[in-house]
C-alpha cells in the first residue's frame, strides 16, 4: 500500500503549534545576528584575527571586497552580452540492467542579447560502458579500483559541466562579456575526502576539472568570461559561523571548550541564524549582493589542497522584483572575484538572467531543460540497449526483480 | 539539436537548423510531416506561418498526396506551457529578438485532412493506400493545383467527414478554390470561373448535406461571394 495519510496527519497536528514558537525564537535571532553583523562589519581587522585563532570545525567566510554587511547595487546592465550555461543529468550505473553502463547528458544554452540576437539550446549524450570506463583503476595497487557510480559519477557529471562550459565559451569571439554558468558548485562536495583516491583525483581533478578552469581563466585574461556556479535557495551557514565566532564571550574561540549555559545552549545560539539565507533576506533589498565572502578552507579539503586560485569566493543575491524573491548564493573563482569590476558585470548580467525568468536564470534554467533525461525517457533508454544487447545475439539477463517490477504478474 | 551519440562538440551543435526558415523560404514556406495516419496528418512549419485554413497541401513523397488543412497551432515544445509576462510589447518579431531562446522552444504545426492522391495520370478523390512518409515535406499548392484538383467535387465528402472544424474547414476551402479557378481562368472581373465553381460546388455540398440542412446552410453562409 502507499503511504498512511491517517497516520501522517496525527504527526502534522503537532507540526503547527512548533512552527510558531520556533518562528518567534528565530526572529529574535535574527535581530541580533543582524546588531552583530553590523557591529563586526566596523571591525574588519578583529574579525579575521579571530577567526583566524578560531579552534573550530566551522568553517567561517570572511568579506573580501568590503564590509560584512555591504549592500551592493549592481552596475547597469550591457544591452549586449551572452548567456551561457550548462547542466547535466545521468543515468546511474544500475545493477538490474543487461548491460552495466551509465549515460551522461550535459545540456547547454547560449544565448546572445542585443543587436545579433540568437541562442543555442543543445544537449551532447555520453554512453559509457566496458569496465576501464566504469571504474577507474589504481595504478599503485592493482585490487583497487574506484567503481564510477553514485557520488563519483555525479562528480564526473560536475565536471563535463564545466569542460562543456570552458568549450562553450570558447567559441565566441566578440568581445560581449560572458556570465558562464553552473548549477550549484564548481567544487566536487558530493566526494568525501576518502573518496580521493589517486586514481579518482587524476581523473577529476588533474585531467578534468582544474584544466577545465584553467581553460575558463585563460578565457578570461583576454575578454570578459565570467564563470560562476548559482545556488537557488542555498543552505550554507558559513557567515553566520563568522558571527557567531565573532561574539563568542571566549577571547580565544575554542568549540571543544564550549562555555555552555545551563540549558545547554552555546553562548553563540544567540544570533545562531539556522543559514546565510535568512540573514541577507534582512541585509539586501531586491537586486543587491552582498559583499563577496571567502570561506576559511579545512587542511586537507579538496579546495585547498587542489583549486588554488580557483578557489570559490561567493557573494549572495537578492532576486530583483517581478519575480520569486529570494537569496541566490553565487559562486566564483577566487581570480574572478578579486576583480571587483568583473564581480560587478557578473551581478548586473544575473540580474538581467533572473529577471528574465521569474527569479532563476534563464539560460540555467533552459540548460537544465535541455539536460533532463525525463521518465519515459529513460524507459527508451533502457528499450534500447536491451534491443542493442539482443540484436547482438546476447542473452538479455536481467534480474528477477527488475522483471516483477515491470507489471503485476497474475 | 545534436544527433544522440554522435559525439559533437558543443561547436558543431551550433550548425543546428537555425530558425531562419522564413528568411530562406520567402513567401512559400515549406512543411515537414510530424505524425501521420492513412486519414491525415500533422506537419511543422517555421514559427507562426502556417498554411490557412481550407488551403490545400501537397506531399509528393512516395506518390503524391492531396490534404486539406483543418487546424493549425504555435505550442511550446516541450511541454511548458508558455506564460504570458504581459510585457506590453506590441510588436512580435522585437518580442523573440529581446528573447532569441523562444524560437527554439515554440513549434507551429499544421492538421490536414487527407482528401486525395494521385494514381499515375490520375487524381483520385480517396485515400490512400498508405499514409504519408514521416518527415516528408509539405508544400501549398498553387493556384494551378488547386484549380485542377478541384475540377471534380467527390473530395468534399472527405472534408465533411473530418471531426475537426469540418464545415468551416470545407467553406474555407471552396472559397479558396474558387479564387484559385478565378485567378487560374485569367481573373475576370466578374468572378468568372470561380463563380461557376461555387455554384457547381454548393450544388454538391447540398446533395450531401440533405439530410443535414442546418449544416448546409451554414457552409452556404460562408461560401457567398
Amino acid at each position: 500500500m502507499t503511504l498512511d495519510f491517517q497516520r501522517l496527519a496525527a504527526q502534522l497536528d503537532d507540526l503547527g503549534p512548533d512552527l510558531r514558537s520556533q518562528g518567534e525564537e528565530a526572529g529574535q535571532r535574527l535581530a541580533r545576528a543582524l546588531e552583530a553583523a553590523h557591529v563586526w562589519a566596523r571591525r574588519p581587522d578583529d574579525l579575521r584575527r579571530r577567526l583566524a585563532e578560531a579552534q573550530t570545525s566551522w568553517r567561517p567566510a570572511e568579506p573580501l571586497d568590503g564590509p560584512l554587511d555591504a549592500a551592493v547595487d549592481a552596475p547597469p546592465t550591457p544591452a549586449d552580452y551572452v548567456a551561457l550555461a550548462t547542466d547535466g543529468s545521468h543515468i546511474d550505473v544500475e545493477r538490474h540492467s543487461p548491460l552495466p553502463c551509465y549515460l551522461l547528458n550535459v545540456g547547454w544554452a547560449r544565448i546572445h542579447y542585443g543587436r545579433s540576437p540568437d541562442a543555442e539550446l543543445a544537449s551532447r549524450p555520453e554512453l559509457a560502458y566496458g569496465d576501464h570506463r566504469l571504474a577507474l583503476d589504481d595504478p599503485a595497487d592493482a585490487s583497487r579500483q574506484a567503481p564510477v557510480r553514485g557520488d563519483l559519477l555525479a562528480a564526473v557529471r560536475a565536471v563535463r559541466e564545466v569542460e562543456t562550459l570552458a568549450e562553450l565559451a570558447a567559441i565566441d569571439d566578440a568581445d560581449l562579456p560572458v556570465a558562464a554558468l553552473v548549477d550549484g558548485t564548481f567544487l566536487l562536495w558530493g566526494l568525501a575526502r576518502e573518496e580521493i583516491t589517486a586514481p579518482v583525483k587524476r581523473y577529476l581533478l588533474d585531467e578534468g576539472m582544474i584544466p577545465a578552469l584553467d581553460r575558463l581563466r585563460a578565457l578570461a585574461r583576454e575578454r570578459p568570461v565570467l564563470p560562476a556556479g548559482y545556488v537557488s535557495r542555498p543552505d550554507r551557514g558559513e557567515v553566520v559561523h563568522s558571527l557567531r565566532l565573532a561574539v563568542c564571550p571566549v577571547a580565544r574561540v575554542d568549540c571543544r571548550a564550549c562555555p555552555r549555559r545551563d540549558d545547554g545552549s552555546r553562548p553563540c545560539d544567540d544570533v545562531g541564524v539556522t543559514t546565510d539565507r535568512q540573514l541577507f533576506a534582512a541585509l539586501l533589498a531586491p537586486g543587491q549582493r552582498s559583499a563577496v565572502f571567502v570561506r576559511q578552507a579545512t587542511p586537507g579539503s579538496i579546495e585547498a589542497q587542489y583549486y588554488g586560485e580557483h578557489r570559490p569566493a561567493t557573494f549572495y543575491l537578492r532576486t530583483p522584483l517581478g519575480g520569486a524573491d529570494e537569496i541566490a548564493c553565487v559562486e566564483m573563482p577566487l581570480w574572478l572575484a578579486k576583480d571587483g569590476e568583473r564581480a560587478a558585470a557578473l551581478h548586473a548580467l544575473l540580474l538581467d538572467q533572473c529577471r528574465r525568468n521569474m527569479g532563476y536564470p534563464l539560460a540555467l534554467m533552459e540548460a537544465h531543460e535541455q539536460a533532463v533525461i525525463t521518465g519515459p525517457e529513460r524507459e527508451s533508454f533502457r528499450r534500447l540497449m536491451e534491443a542493442e544487447v539482443a540484436a547482438e545475439g546476447l542473452v538479455v539477463g536481467t534480474s528477477a526483480k527488475a522483471m516483477s517490477k515491470r507489471g503485476r504478474w497474475l | 539539436m545534436n544527433e544522440p551519440g554522435s559525439g559533437q562538440t558543443p561547436s558543431e551543435g551550433s550548425d543546428a537548423p537555425p530558425q531562419t526558415l522564413r528568411a530562406a523560404q520567402g513567401d512559400n514556406p515549406i512543411g515537414q510531416i510530424v505524425q501521420a495516419d492513412i486519414a491525415g496528418f500533422t506537419a511543422g512549419w517555421p514559427l507562426h506561418q502556417t498554411p490557412p485554413l481550407g488551403s490545400l497541401l501537397k506531399v509528393d513523397e512516395a506518390g503524391t498526396i492531396y490534404a486539406v488543412v483543418c487546424n493549425a497551432r504555435t505550442e511550446s515544445i516541450d511541454g511548458r506551457p508558455p506564460v504570458a509576462r504581459l510585457s506590453g510589447e506590441t510588436d512580435l518579431e522585437s518580442y523573440l529578438e529581446k528573447h532569441p531562446h523562444l524560437r527554439h522552444l515554440l513549434q507551429t504545426t499544421c492538421d490536414a485532412v487527407v482528401v486525395g492522391h494521385q494514381d499515375g495520370a490520375q487524381v483520385r478523390h480517396y485515400l490512400p493506400s498508405a499514409p504519408a512518409p514521416l518527415f516528408a515535406p509539405v508544400r501549398v499548392c498553387s493556384d494551378e493545383e488547386t484549380a485542377r484538383f478541384s475540377q471534380e467535387l467527390d473530395f468534399l465528402k472527405l472534408l465533411l467527414a473530418s471531426t475537426t472544424h469540418a464545415d468551416e474547414m470545407t467553406a474555407a476551402c471552396l472559397r479558396r478554390a474558387a479564387a484559385a479557378h478565378t485567378t487560374a481562368g485569367g481573373g475576370s472581373a466578374s468572378g468568372g470561373d470561380g463563380r461557376a465553381f461555387l455554384v457547381r460546388a454548393g450544388k454538391e455540398v447540398a446533395r450531401l448535406l440533405g439530410a443535414e440542412p442546418q449544416r448546409l446552410t451554414s457552409i452556404l453562409r460562408r461560401v457567398r461571394p
